[in-house]
C-alpha cells in the first residue's frame, strides 16, 4: 500500500487465525492502522490481495465487508456525538434491521418490532462493555475511557465474526487497562476473532496468541508472545526508535 | 471566421478577469477562516455602485473609484466583526446563512441609498474600440485585463514575499501551529475580509463601465466568482485566476456560438462536469481521508 | 399513547382549531402559504439536518412540481393530481439520478455542486418561455379530483392542514427508524457508518429523494394554491430562503422546521410597513438570530429548557 511517495505496507503476508486473540505492534508510524484499513476495505491496496473466507475482497467497500461480519474501531474516535449513546450502539446493529425505506417511512409494525429488539440488545451490549448507565445521554461529554468502550459496543452490536480493535486502551489510566483486557478476554470468549493494535505491551502479551510486528511498512517478525519478545529484531526496532 | 473568434475571446478574457478578482476573494476569505463568503458578489456590487453614485456627486472619477475601494474595505471588515467573528464556532451551514444574510443586508442599505435602477460608470479612458485582427477591443477591456494582472502579482508578493502575507498563509495550514508562533488568527481573518472587500471593489468598479451596475448585480457575479474559486480548488490562489478566466472564456464562447440565453449556465454546467470527476476541483490536493 | 403520538395527536388539534382563531382571510392565506414551505422545508431538513448533506439547490425540485403543475394540466389536459404525481416522479428520478455523484462530494463542493443545479433549474425555466411563459410566468388550472376542488382559502387550508400533518408524520417516522439513524449515524461520521455496513452513498441518496420528492409537492401544491407562478419559485433566493428556514427553526428538528417556516414565511409580511427597508431588515434579523441563535430556535430553546424534546 502507498500513498504517493509514502509506501506504508510491503511484502505483508498475515493470515488472521480464527477464534483467538492475536496483536499487531510496532512503532509509531509503522503501518498498523494502514494495514486495518486495508483489511477493512477503508483503502483499496495498490498492490496485493485481501481474502475473506478464500474471496478476494480487496477494495471491497467497509460497508460490504462489515455487512460480512467484519467489524471494528478506530484509532481516533469515530462517535457519532450528536446522537445518544444508546443510538451509536443501535447504529451498529443496522445490517440486522430492516432497512427498507418504506418500512421505515410507515414505521410498520415488522420495522418496530425490530428496532426494539436492537435496542434491547444494544443495552445488553453497553451492559456487556460497561456503559449502560450513558446510554440516554448524548455521547458529546461522555468520558473518553466511555467513548472507547461505546465504540466496541457499537462494533458487538453488529454480531461481528473479526473484530479489529485500534488502540483501544490508548488514553486510558492503569485501571481501566485492566478492564480493557478483562473486557477483550470476554469478547474472544464469545466467539469472536480478535485483531488487536495496541501500544501497552502489557495488555499485548496478556491478551494474544499470536502477535505480528510491522516496522517501516514490513513484516519484522510473527509468532507468539515469547518468540516475539525474544527475537533480536524486534528489540532492535523498539530501541531504536520506540 | 478568425476575427469573431477573436471577439469572443476578448469578451471572455475581460469578463474572466473579473471573475477571477471575485474567485480570489474567496479564496482569501476561505483559506483564512474556512469561511465561503456568499457577500463577496456585494463587494463587488459597492465598487460599480459607489464609484457611480460618487462620480454622479461630481467627484473626478479617479478619486470615486478609490473612495469605492475604501467604503467596500471598510464593509468587508464589518462583516467580519459584525457577523462572522461572533460565530465563529457556528457550523459551516450557519456561516453560510450568516454571510448570505450580510449579503441581503448590503444589498438592501444599497437598494435604500442608490435606488432600484440600472447604472452604468463612464469608461475609464474613452469608449472609441481598438481594432485587433478584425476584431474590437474597448479601452475599458486594456484597463479591466491591466489591473486585474497588477493586482494578482501584488497579491503573489503580499503572500510570497512579505511576513504579514505569510502568516496569513501559516494560519490556513495550521490554525494552532500559527497560534503558537504569535500569529493572532482573528488579525489574519480581519485582514482577508478587508483584502477581499478591496478587491471586489476594483472588480466592481473595473467592469461598471461595461456591465452596468445595479444594487442587486453581486448575486450573480458573487455566485461566478465561487464556482471559478471552486473550479480551480478551494483555496488555491493560481487555481482561482484559472478557473475565472476558463470561466469567462467558456461562457463567451457559448454565447457566441451556441445560444446566449444559455450563457450565464455554462459555469454551472461546467461546474457540475469537473466536480463529478474531480471532487476538488482541477488544481485541487488529491489525497485520502484518513481515518 | 406513546409520547411521539401524544405530540403529533396534539399537533392535529391544534391543527383543526387554528381556522377558528384565525380572524381574516389574510392571515389564512399567509398559514396557508406556510404549511406549504413547512412541507418542503421538513424535508429538506432531512437531508440536511439529519444525513448532515447542505443543499443550496432545492427550490429546483420545488419548482419542478410547480412547473409540471403549471404546465401539464393546461397545455397538455392532464388531470391536476396526475400532473402531481409526475412531478413527484420527475423530482424523485432527478435527485436519484444525480445524487450518487454529486453527495459523493463534502461540504462546500457539495454546496457549489446543488447551488449549480438548482441555477441550471432556473435558467431552463426561464428561458424555456413555449412552455412557461419565461420571466412574466404562467398562469395555473385550478386543483381539482373529480370535478371538486378546494375552493377557497377555508378549503385549501383543509388540504394542506392535512398534507402538512401527513409530512410531518412521515418525516417522524423516518427520522426515529432504521434508516433514519443510519443517515445520523453517517453525518455524525461516514467511516463509522461504514464500518457497521451502512451504505453511505445510498443512504444519501435516500435522504435526498424524499426530500426532492417533499419540495416538489410542495410546489405542486403551491402552484395550484396560488395560481400563477414565475421562476422565482425555482431561484437561487428561493433554494436560500428554504434552507434558511431550515437552520433558522432548528436543523435535525422537525418542529424547528415548521417554525422556522412560519417564522420566515411570516416576516416579510410584517417587515412589508417598513417600506424599502425591508431587505435590510430581513438580512439583519437573519444575522442577528444565526449569532444568538446557532443551532436554531427549537433546539436552543430545548436545551434551555432542559428538556429532551429532541424532536
Ligand atoms: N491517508 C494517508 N495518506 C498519506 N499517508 C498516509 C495515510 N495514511 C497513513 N499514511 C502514512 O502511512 C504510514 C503508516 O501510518 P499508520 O497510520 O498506518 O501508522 P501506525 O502504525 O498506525 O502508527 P501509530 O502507532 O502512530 O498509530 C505513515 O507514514 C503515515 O503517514
Ligand atoms: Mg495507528
Amino acid at each position: 500500500m502507498r500513498f504517493g511517495g509514502v509506501q506504508a505496507l510491503a511484502g505483508i503476508s498475515y493470515l488472521v487465525q480464527p477464534g483467538r486473540v492475536q496483536s499487531v505492534i510496532g512503532p509509531n508510524g509503522a503501518g498498523k492502522t494502514t494495514l486495518f484499513n486495508v483489511i477493512t476495505g477503508v483503502y483499496r491496496p495498490t498492490e496485493g490481495r485481501v481474502l475473506l473466507d478464500g474471496d478476494d475482497v480487496s477494495g471491497q467497500s467497509p460497508d460490504r465487508l462489515a455487512r460480512r461480519g467484519v467489524a471494528r474501531t478506530f484509532q481516533n474516535l469515530q462517535v457519532c456525538l450528536q446522537m445518544s449513546a444508546l443510538d451509536n450502539v443501535m447504529a451498529g446493529a443496522h445490517r440486522h434491521l430492516g432497512q427498507g425505506l418504506l418500512p421505515s417511512l410507515l414505521h410498520l409494525r415488522a420495522t418496530r418490532r425490530a428496532d426494539a429488539q436492537a435496542r434491547d440488545a444494544a443495552m445488553e451490549w453497553m451492559r456487556f462493555v460497561g456503559v449502560d448507565r450513558y446510554a440516554l445521554r448524548d455521547a458529546d461529554g461522555l468520558p473518553y475511557g466511555a467513548l472507547k468502550r461505546l465504540e466496541i459496543a457499537r462494533a458487538l452490536a453488529s454480531k461481528p465474526r473479526l473484530l479489529f480493535l485500534d488502540e483501544p486502551a490508548a488514553g486510558l489510566n492503569p485501571t481501566e487497562k485492566v478492564a480493557m483486557r478483562d473486557l477483550i478476554h470476554a469478547i474472544s470468549e464469545r466467539g469472536v476473532t480478535v485483531v488487536l493494535v495496541e501500544h501497552d505491551m502489557k495488555l499485548v502479551m496478556g491478551v494474544s496468541e499470536r502477535i505480528l510486528v510491522l516496522d517501516y511498512g514490513r513484516k519484522l517478525a510473527e509468532g507468539s508472545a515469547d518468540e516475539v519478545r525474544a527475537n533480536p529484531d524486534v528489540v532492535a526496532a523498539y530501541l531504536g526508535h520506540g | 471566421m478568425l476575427s469573431e473568434f477573436l471577439q469572443f475571446l476578448f469578451a471572455g478574457v475581460t469578463s474572466g478577469s473579473i471573475y477571477a478578482l471575485a474567485a480570489l476573494g474567496f479564496a482569501i476569505i476561505f483559506n483564512a477562516s474556512g469561511v465561503i463568503n456568499f457577500a463577496q458578489g456585494e463587494f463587488i456590487m459597492l465598487g460599480g455602485m459607489v464609484s457611480v453614485a460618487l462620480a454622479a456627486a461630481g467627484l473626478p472619477l479617479p478619486f470615486a473609484v478609490v473612495a469605492s475601494v475604501l467604503v467596500s474595505v471598510v464593509v468587508g471588515i464589518g462583516v467580519e466583526k459584525g457577523a462572522i467573528e461572533p460565530a465563529r464556532r457556528a457550523e459551516t451551514v450557519t456561516l453560510i446563512i450568516i454571510t448570505i444574510g450580510a449579503s441581503i443586508l448590503i444589498q438592501g442599505l444599497a437598494q435604500v441609498i442608490f435606488g432600484k435602477g440600472q447604472h452604468a460608470l463612464q469608461p475609464f479612458s474613452g469608449d472609441t474600440p481598438i481594432l485587433v485582427g478584425g476584431a474590437s477591443l474597448l479601452p475599458q477591456s486594456l484597463w479591466v485585463l491591466g489591473v486585474s494582472a497588477i493586482v494578482v502579482a501584488a497579491l503573489w508578493g503580499f503572500f510570497n514575499r512579505t511576513l504579514a502575507g505569510k502568516a496569513m498563509l501559516a494560519v490556513s495550514y495550521n490554525r494552532l501551529g500559527a497560534q503558537l508562533v504569535g500569529i493572532e488568527p482573528r488579525r489574519v481573518w480581519l485582514v482577508a475580509f478587508g483584502l477581499s472587500g478591496g478587491l471586489g471593489a476594483v472588480a466592481g468598479a473595473l467592469s461598471a463601465p461595461i456591465t452596468m451596475t445595479s444594487y442587486d448585480a453581486g448575486l450573480m457575479l458573487g455566485l461566478k466568482g465561487f464556482v471559478a474559486a471552486t473550479l480551480g480548488g478551494l483555496g488555491n490562489g493560481l487555481g482561482a485566476v484559472v478557473g475565472g478566466l476558463l470561466l469567462g472564456v467558456a461562457e463567451a464562447m457559448t454565447a457566441g456560438y451556441v445560444s446566449s440565453a444559455y450563457k450565464d449556465a455554462v459555469p454551472f454546467v461546467l461546474i457540475l462536469l469537473v466536480l463529478v470527476f474531480l471532487p476538488r476541483g482541477l488544481l485541487g490536493a488529491r489525497s485520502a481521508d484518513r481515518v | 399513547m406513546s409520547a411521539r403520538w401524544r405530540v403529533l395527536v396534539g399537533f392535529a388539534v391544534l391543527l383543526a382549531l387554528l381556522p377558528l382563531v384565525v380572524p381574516n382571510s389574510f392571515v389564512l392565506d399567509l398559514v396557508n402559504r406556510i404549511a406549504i414551505n413547512a412541507i418542503a422545508v421538513i424535508g429538506l431538513n432531512l437531508v440536511m439536518g439529519y444525513a448532515g448533506q447542505v443543499s443550496l439547490g432545492h427550490a429546483a425540485f420545488f419548482g419542478i412540481g410547480a412547473y409540471l403543475s403549471g404546465v401539464l394540466p393546461s397545455q397538455y389536459g392532464w388531470p391536476p393530481v396526475a400532473a402531481l404525481g409526475a412531478g413527484l416522479a420527475a423530482a424523485g428520478g432527478l435527485a436519484f439520478a444525480v445524487g450518487r455523484p454529486i453527495l459523493r462530494l463534502k461540504g462546500h463542493y457539495l454546496a457549489m455542486a446543488t447551488l449549480g443545479l438548482g441555477i441550471i433549474g432556473a435558467i431552463v425555466v426561464t428561458n424555456e418561455s413555449r412552455w412557461t411563459g419565461g420571466p412574466d410566468g404562467m398562469p395555473v388550472d385550478a386543483l381539482t379530483l373529480f370535478g371538486h376542488g378546494p375552493g377557497n382559502e377555508k378549503g385549501w387550508y383543509a388540504v394542506l392542514a392535512v398534507a402538512l400533518w401527513l409530512t410531518v408524520w412521515l418525516a417522524q417516522n423516518l427520522v426515529d427508524s432504521p434508516v433514519g439513524r443510519a443517515l445520523r449515524t453517517l453525518h455524525g461520521s461516514e467511516p463509522a457508518a461504514q464500518s457497521v455496513g451502512i451504505d453511505v452513498p445510498k443512504y444519501k441518496v435516500r435522504a435526498f429523494v424524499v426530500a426532492a420528492m417533499l419540495a416538489s409537492f410542495a410546489g405542486s401544491l403551491f402552484a395550484h394554491y396560488v395560481g400563477f407562478i414565475t421562476p422565482q419559485v425555482s431561484s437561487f433566493m428561493h433554494s436560500i430562503e428554504l434552507v434558511t428556514m431550515v437552520v433558522v427553526g432548528g436543523m435535525a428538528s422537525v418542529w424547528g422546521s415548521v417554525l422556522g417556516a412560519a417564522l420566515l414565511t411570516a416576516l416579510p409580511q410584517l417587515l412589508a410597513d417598513f417600506e424599502g427597508w425591508e431587505m435590510v431588515l430581513f438580512g439583519g434579523l437573519l444575522v442577528v438570530t444565526m449569532v444568538l441563535l446557532p443551532r436554531g430556535v427549537v433546539p436552543t430553546l430545548a436545551r434551555r429548557l432542559g428538556g429532551r424534546a429532541r424532536a
